[in-house]
């Protein structure tokens, strides 16, 4: 009686359909995952546990961008702070200009943190401005596991969030026509206003190789491990897969789509 | 375009070795001058730089004299008054060659201007000088010159080191100015059939944003190591050995990253074809992941079971396609 009141607490939490049990078929997969068919969230694993998110945190970043007065053709000049982040970078210098819309291709295709602190220089004026909104905007959002120290998913004692936050975070992003085109997207050319010509290819290598796979967003940081959000569709039916902390993200992340389709849409 | 770095340790004490002594004499002793440069090259402009230059003591006279560098020659001097002007070349590659001017007020001081092209670039440099009058060695020039070209010297040996320990194709080419003996250059190419060299390579992708003469990527180094295209030699056979010599020893990672066809059976069974309920074995973990990122993944048993009716319109396929109408002209897809 106690585990089928747990397995329905979990379903509860997992913001799921709450009618089914949410199972966790795949206990070793990752430190956590959620694995979702549409609306419903099917199998997890420590779904509420906060983790480090590494970089898909910048879907946060996308979202406040994007609800903010976002002109796509705005002229972002490159600062020194961002022209020297670290990890993930699309090649930025300081000083050079760009469109939003070529960094947010940078953000969310290449996970350029360059890209990164610049939209958030440009959207708030400091990057410290910036992640107050993004925690703002977290509350509003009720992901109460969800704190954030920078924009771009840097490890940092606190920055924290759950595979069940991320997945509506997710949701939400995917939302948004912008994030929509560019997570699908394998390759993508942009320039700087002085002419210099850049081509940023996906750190998604399920693009164009998991069939029906349309997103989203990866990460990887010491702390956080390798981190995946995957949407997969087919005949109309939308598949979610977030995993943070998996030993194998791809490979994995590969045998639960295909398992959500073929397996648990059979049952 | 030449590499900064190159014009900062090849062409500028050349250059520096032509102007300097432009007011110098082979005699001793000499007096101080202070001498301040600014340059511009590469499209960067560099911070004033200002030195102290021993010129021999009778300095106003005619600049003949001047002890020149081995590479380099000021020629056509000419002074009318108080202002000089000349031209200047260097042999090497690539070809450097400019001309300049410098007008003395009294003889204490002078400003001066110097336009170089070094090979397709151009740089150009405003001097000034003033006579400070102390008691000097002028020989110090002249050891100065020769360190300077020493340097040259050991910095070109290192770049040439650094290319074979980085695989920089393009440090065999001549693309960054610097050309560097065939000893560098079979050490680069044999470096190509080991994994380690190989991978080095490969992992500069298709290097499609780096201008043709900087590339390093796999077509560039089958041109500096001249391999053919199909054969026996051809990079693909190497690459093929190098893989079958993984897939035995068990190299995993260097199978992972490069070798779709003689890795396939392995990711078939220790990457897709395990049971999901547990986790991919530590030992392979990595290669699952670098075959995962560098080779198409292999089909799974279940892809075959794709359902093949048409779909109908899908709301979240019309939200991609706005998208990329809304950015279409921002960024190319």
């Amino acid at each position: 009686m106690r585990s089928i009141a747990g397995l329905l607490l979990i379903g509860f939490a997992a913001g799921g359909a709450a009618a089914a049990p949410v199972i966790d078929r795949y206990p070793r997969a990752a430190s956590a995952y959620v694995v979702a068919i549409g609306d419903t969230v099917k199998w997890a694993r420590a779904a509420d546990r906060p983790l480090p998110p590494a970089s898909l945190t910048k879907l946060m970043t996308a979202i406040v961008l994007l609800e903010s007065d976002w002109d796509p053709a705005a002229i972002v000049t490159v600062s020194p702070r961002a022209a020297r982040a670290i990890g993930a970078r699309a090649g930025l210098e300081a000083r050079e200009q760009l469109t939003a819309a070529s960094l947010l291709a940078a953000l969310l295709v290449r996970s350029a943190n360059d890209a990164c602190i610049a939209l958030a220089e440009h959207h708030s004026g400091s990057v410290e401005r910036f992640v107050a909104r993004m925690n703002e905007r977290a509350s509003e959002l009720a992901l109460s596991g969800t704190h954030f120290e920078n924009p771009c998913g840097l490890d940092a004692p606190g920055h924290r969030s759950t595979a069940n936050n991320l997945l509506r975070l997710a949701r939400l992003a995917a939302k948004f026509p912008s994030v929509a085109a560019l997570a699908a997207s394998t390759k993508v050319d942009i320039a700087t206003r002085a002419g210099r010509k850049l081509t940023l290819r996906t750190t998604n290598p399920l693009l164009g190789r998991l069939d029906g796979a349309i997103g989203l967003k990866s990460g990887f940081t010491a702390e956080g491990g390798r981190c995946v959000i995957v949407l997969a569709r087919r005949g109309g039916v939308d598949v979610w897969v977030v995993l943070l902390n998996a030993r194998d993200r791809w490979w994995t992340a590969t045998a639960l789509v295909e398992d959500a389709f073929h397996g648990a849409l059979r049952d | 375009m030449s590499e900064p770095n190159h014009f900062f340790t090849r062409v500028v004490p050349a250059v520096l070795a032509a102007v300097l002594t432009l007011p110098a004499f082979t005699q001793e002793p000499g007096e101080l001058w202070e001498v301040t440069t600014e340059m511009q090259a590469a499209g960067m402009s560099m911070p004033a730089n200002t030195q102290r230059v021993c010129s021999p003591k009778n300095a106003t006279d005619a600049p003949m004299g001047v002890p020149e560098n081995e590479q380099c020659e000021t020629y056509d001097v000419q002074r009318s008054g108080s202002t000089m002007r000349w031209k200047m070349r260097c042999s090497g590659s690539p070809p450097t060659s400019g001309s300049g001017e410098m007008t003395y007020a009294g003889k204490d001081s002078y400003r001066g201007a110097m336009q170089m092209k070094v090979g397709t670039d151009e740089m150009s440099m405003k001097l000034s000088g003033r006579r400070l009058g102390t008691a000097c060695d002028a020989g110090k020039v002249k050891r100065h010159i020769a360190a300077a070209q020493a340097e040259s010297v050991q910095y070109q040996e290192k770049f040439c080191q650094t290319g074979v320990e980085a695989m920089t194709a393009y440090t065999f080419t001549g693309g960054a100015g610097v050309q560097c003996s065939p000893k560098y250059k079979e050490q680069y190419c044999a470096a190509l059939r080991t994994e380690r060299g190989y991978d080095k390579v490969a992992d500069f992708g298709e290097s499609a944003q780096v201008p043709a003469q900087m590339r390093s990527d796999l077509g560039a180094a089958r041109a500096v190591c001249g391999l053919p295209a199909t054969g026996a030699n051809s990079l693909e056979a190497m690459r093929s050995g190098l893989c079958r010599n993984a897939l035995a020893k068990e190299s995993l990672v260097f199978l992972g990253r490069n070798c779709r066809d003689e890795g396939k059976d392995l990711a078939m069974r220790e990457c897709a074809g395990r049971n999901y309920t547990s986790p991919v074995a530590p030992k392979y973990a990595e290669f699952c992941n670098a075959y995962a990122r560098h080779n198409a993944l292999p089909e799974t048993a279940d892809n075959s079971a794709q359902p093949a009716e048409a779909q109908p319109a899908d709301p979240k396929e019309s939200a991609i396609k706005s998208g990329k109408k809304a950015l279409r002209g921002l960024i190319g897809f």
